[in-house]
């Protein structure tokens, strides 16, 4: 199922506000996620695993070995600016 | 007791926002305000032309209203607004209005210090100034960072 994963900051100016992703019926790892998404792009691997970027699902920030799985709203985003 | 925080994306309003907070705060002894401006000058002295905050709708509301709750929880202080903009900003527009009402001025003191250093660093945005020579992304400061760790002591 194609999901929809949402990027901000310097990761949206950068590379699209929104990137699409086939994950797996059975859920993947952040990690796994990252690596997916970075395969075709090495500029885009770089930056999701450049130290500080974050993710989250369901608008929780979650670690690398959580599960994430298709429908849910996942993000990726760069080291926080602050107010 | 309650804690107000608010993202706007429109232009912001301290006197309104003040006026309005100095009515609902009713039977206070003290009220401090804070309004934090976009600098014309970023930290090396370069033009700014303008300043985009990126936000997480949903995610950075709740930041705010965290930072918020915190500062209720933590002093003396019956009543806390916090108003924050996104999007485009022009240099020396309100960015942040914070105000603390209680009974005497120090609480009220305290919790406006604490929600400036909390916002500051942890308030869910993403920063970028553009200038004549272009744009750049920018991260809290190192004393943004040790204006934090005070009140982790």
């Amino acid at each position: 199922m194609n999901t929809e994963i949402l990027l901000f900051g310097s990761l949206a100016e950068r590379f699209g506000e929104r990137l699409r992703s086939d994950l797996p019926e059975g859920g993947c790892t952040i990690s796994e996620l990252r690596a997916m998404l970075g395969a075709g792009d090495p500029a885009l691997a770089t930056a999701l695993f450049q130290p500080g970027t974050r993710a989250s699902a369901d608008q929780q920030i979650v670690r690398e070995e959580e599960r994430v799985f298709p429908g849910q709203e996942i993000a990726f985003f760069p080291v926080l600016s602050g107010g | 007791m309650t804690a107000v925080a608010r993202l706007e994306a429109q232009q912001l309003h301290p006197d309104r926002e003040l006026a309005r907070f100095t009515q609902e705060a009713a039977g206070a002894g003290a009220i401090v305000s804070f309004i934090g401006l976009a600098r014309p000058q970023s930290k090396t002295r370069e033009e700014v032309t303008s300043l985009f905050l990126d936000h997480y709708p949903g995610m950075t509301e709740r930041s705010l209203q965290e930072i918020a709750d915190a500062g209720l929880a933590r002093f003396d202080v019956s009543r806390i607004l916090v108003v924050h903009r996104c999007g485009g900003i022009a240099p020396e527009e309100p960015i942040v209005f914070v105000a603390a009402a209680s009974l005497h001025r120090r609480a009220a003191f305290h919790a406006a210090d604490y929600l400036m250093d909390r916002l500051k660093t942890e308030a869910m945005f993403w920063k970028k100034e553009h200038g004549l020579d272009g744009g750049r992304w920018i991260e809290p400061s190192d004393q943004d960072r040790a204006d934090l760790a005070r009140w982790s002591r």
